[in-house]
């Protein structure tokens, strides 16, 4: 293993698991999605220097995690319903936590395109741009899914407030808020 | 950003602290990179490609040249395949491969020289059709 990959992998590691988690919702997974991965960005690393190690390392996942090999060894099934469908949760502080607990279970029970979409526009912090060129599909592709997420999402029981109404209305997406990871 | 959208971003946040270390990772990386390793950089398996890509092309090459038997007897014609660029009809034929000329070279049976032509077309790359036609003398 040459130094510089060494290098790549034991800075960048932790953030391609928690990528690779994030996308796939499984440690272990995401662990071999991860090695998968790099094995292959390594082959690549020794003949042409890859520009953006992270970006290409993190599309690299990405296809091998929306592979159909991958889907055919994983064999994951949609959840025929959502968790915790009944429960009502006012959104006061003191529930956050279990209003996130309720927000991954939906997000892990979303197809896996619109998953990925969710992560690399809300945890990445990518533009509708970026993960159309990650995904090798159009902008618009990628603002449906998105569409199609949040409204799971908002339409989910237990993320409706007493009057039976969303948490809120759509509104325009903003701009990313984070630096770089 | 509305709140479902606020909520999505702490709760991947969050999430995202539950991803499994990256300790282990260089470690139970390395074994799988030796394993699959680079074949062009393996003294071995590079030997071996490159001795079975000079024995194909040695066997190419020698098809290439091979005369191809085409003999009627008498009045009639016969058809043969000749492999890509150096047809042989009947028994000699100069070329370069590729080859946008051939030089046919057709002997009697004496050896002497019946007739000599060059044919000059297109850049032969596949197997080409020969037929030779022997007509009685007016």
């Amino acid at each position: 293993m040459e130094a510089s990959f060494e290098d790549f992998v034991r800075t960048r590691g932790p953030a391609l698991l928690r990528y690779a988690h994030l996308v796939c919702g499984d440690g272990h997974q995401a662990h071999d999605l991860v090695q998968d991965a790099l094995v292959k960005v390594h082959r690549r690393w020794s003949v042409v220097e890859v520009a953006a190690p992270f970006a290409y390392t993190r599309r690299a996942i990405t296809n091998e995690y929306l592979s159909w090999r991958r889907r055919l060894r994983s064999r994951e099934l949609p959840a025929a319903s959502l968790p915790d469908a009944g429960r009502r949760v006012t959104p006061a502080p003191d529930d956050e936590l279990a209003d996130r607990e309720l927000v991954w279970g939906v997000v892990r029970g979303l197809p896996r395109r619109q998953r990925v979409v969710l992560v690399l526009r809300y945890y990445e912090d990518l533009s509708d741009r970026d993960i159309a060129e990650v995904l090798g599909v159009a902008e618009s592709t990628v603002r449906s899914q998105a569409a199609r997420a949040l409204a799971t999402l908002r339409d989910h029981p237990g993320l409706r407030d007493d009057t039976g109404s969303a948490l809120a209305a759509p509104a325009p997406r903003p701009l990313p808020r984070r630096s770089p990871r | 950003m509305n709140d479902v959208e606020r909520l999505l971003r702490q709760t991947l946040d969050d999430e995202a602290g539950r991803a499994p270390s990256a300790s282990r990772l260089v470690d139970d990386l390395r074994p799988r990179l030796e394993t699959a390793g680079h074949p062009w950089r393996r003294p071995a398996l590079a030997a071996t490609g490159i001795a079975l890509v000079a024995a194909a092309v040695a066997a190419a090459l020698l098809v290439g040249q091979r005369p191809v038997p085409v003999s009627p007897s008498g009045p009639g014609s016969a058809t043969t395949q000749v492999p890509r660029a150096s047809p042989e009809v009947p028994t000699s034929t100069s070329a370069t491969t590729p080859a946008s000329s051939v030089t046919t070279t057709i002997y009697g049976t004496s050896g002497s020289v019946v007739t000599s032509r060059v044919v000059t077309g297109p850049l032969q790359t596949e197997p080409v059709t020969v037929t030779i036609t022997v007509s009685s003398p007016p």
